[in-house]
């Protein structure tokens, strides 16, 4: 064996060993999504300026959904309360648990009259893919992929990196704002900030 | 150049794997599981499930039986609310059969999740076990932050009391299977 395919054949064994060796949650199933996200580390915990506070009217939106529609902020007006979560990107660690969550609360948002909208700046092949591992979403996800974050910016949530804030808002019936939290885009806030928030404006 | 490459594979097997393992300190089979302190439930029926003599805080190990399943979740794992039916029907079984009922035990830890979340996730999926939240990733940290679910099944009986009989991460598998694996640790006692 000449050294260049030695050097092969060791790497190879090395290679084989560690994969078989090498701690790896699920490794034994099928990839999860767990194993797909890119993790960024911890960031700057809020890197955006509010361009709104609460009593203000929320500033309009229409943007393209996974389902192919385009959403209006104002086609709820005067039948549902809007519950809009920003999160900053797809396929990322905080952001890839907390739809998920709310994918089980679809009955606490329809005991309080309201929609969740899901809102990143990634497009939408990507929100797609992303969200095919969440199961079936019950609410509707846009992308504010173009013109880049112009809904995020139109909050004051879009971060000099061009990720969205974590960042939720609650909108009444009236299109007026009512609740407004830019959580530590490193953590997830509590889905009871939601609750209490929908409850306050019952 | 062939000591070049021996001392390469060395250096991976020496200095790369030990780092990987314990970057990875997930809780192994023969380990004892120590550190993880849990909040007294309220409930007087979920107190005496669990055995509970002390109010404030306690270790899982205390909890009277001769076996504990701790399954490690988070109401925001999706996995985990796909494995939530197969969970409970894990717990049915064992109180369904006279030779587990009592002798085996179950709890679940929502890494990062609220103790509104836990209840969510309890209502949600109607389970009987008791759930306990983690909302600061205390025990999240202390069982090596590993991936959810996961699954613990450790020895709480006065002999062995903490000691690690089994592990899994991802779907716990067939019921028949967890019972059969739960029947084998009882035996070899």
């Amino acid at each position: 064996m000449n050294d260049a395919k030695l050097l092969k054949y060791l790497m190879g064994c090395a290679a084989m060993l560690l994969a078989a060796i090498a701690p790896g949650p699920c490794a034994a199933q099928e990839p999860t999504m767990q194993t797909m996200i890119y993790d960024p580390g911890q960031l700057k915990p809020v890197d955006s300026v509010l361009k709104v506070k609460v009593g203000d009217p929320a500033p309009p939106f229409s943007l393209p959904s996974l389902t192919g529609e385009t959403i209006s902020l104002a086609q709820y007006r005067g039948t549902r309360n809007v519950v809009i979560s920003f999160v900053p990107a797809a396929w990322t660690p905080v952001c890839s648990d907390q739809w998920p969550g709310y994918n089980i609360v679809r009955d606490v948002f329809e005991q309080h009259d309201a929609i969740l909208l899901g809102i990143t700046v990634d497009n939408l092949p990507t929100l797609f893919a992303w969200t095919r591992q969440m199961g079936d979403l019950w609410f509707p996800v846009l992308s504010d992929f173009w013109p880049h974050g112009e809904a995020a910016q139109r909050f004051g949530v879009l971060r000099t990196d061009g990720t969205a804030e974590r960042a939720l808002f609650i909108i009444d019936k009236a299109g007026i704002i009512r609740f407004i939290t830019v959580s530590d885009i490193n953590r997830r806030p509590d889905l009871k900030e939601i609750v209490d928030a929908l409850q306050a404006i019952q | 150049m062939k000591t070049l490459c021996l001392q390469l594979t060395v250096a991976l097997i020496m200095f790369v794997l030990p780092g990987m393992a314990s970057a990875e300190k997930a809780p192994a089979a023969g380990e004892l599981l120590v550190g993880i302190r849990l909040a007294a439930p309220e409930k007087p029926d979920v107190r005496a499930y669990l055995g509970l003599a002390e109010s404030g805080s306690f270790d899982p190990t205390t909890i009277t039986g001769q076996l504990l399943i701790i399954e490690i979740f988070s109401m925001y794992c999706p996995h985990c609310q796909r494995e939530a039916p197969a969970v409970n029907r894990l717990y049915q079984a064992i109180e369904a059969s006279e030779t587990l009922r009592g002798r085996v035990k179950m709890i679940g830890i929502g890494v990062g999740n609220s103790a509104y979340e836990v209840d969510h996730f309890r209502k949600h999926y109607q389970i009987a076990f008791p759930l306990f939240p983690d909302e600061d990733f205390i025990v999240h940290k202390s069982v090596g932050e590993v991936r959810t679910p996961f699954f613990i099944i450790t020895d709480i009986g006065p002999n062995d009391k903490g000691r690690i009989l089994w592990t899994g991460a991802g779907q716990m598998g067939k019921v028949e299977t967890f019972i059969s694996r739960l029947n084998g640790f009882l035996k070899q006692r």
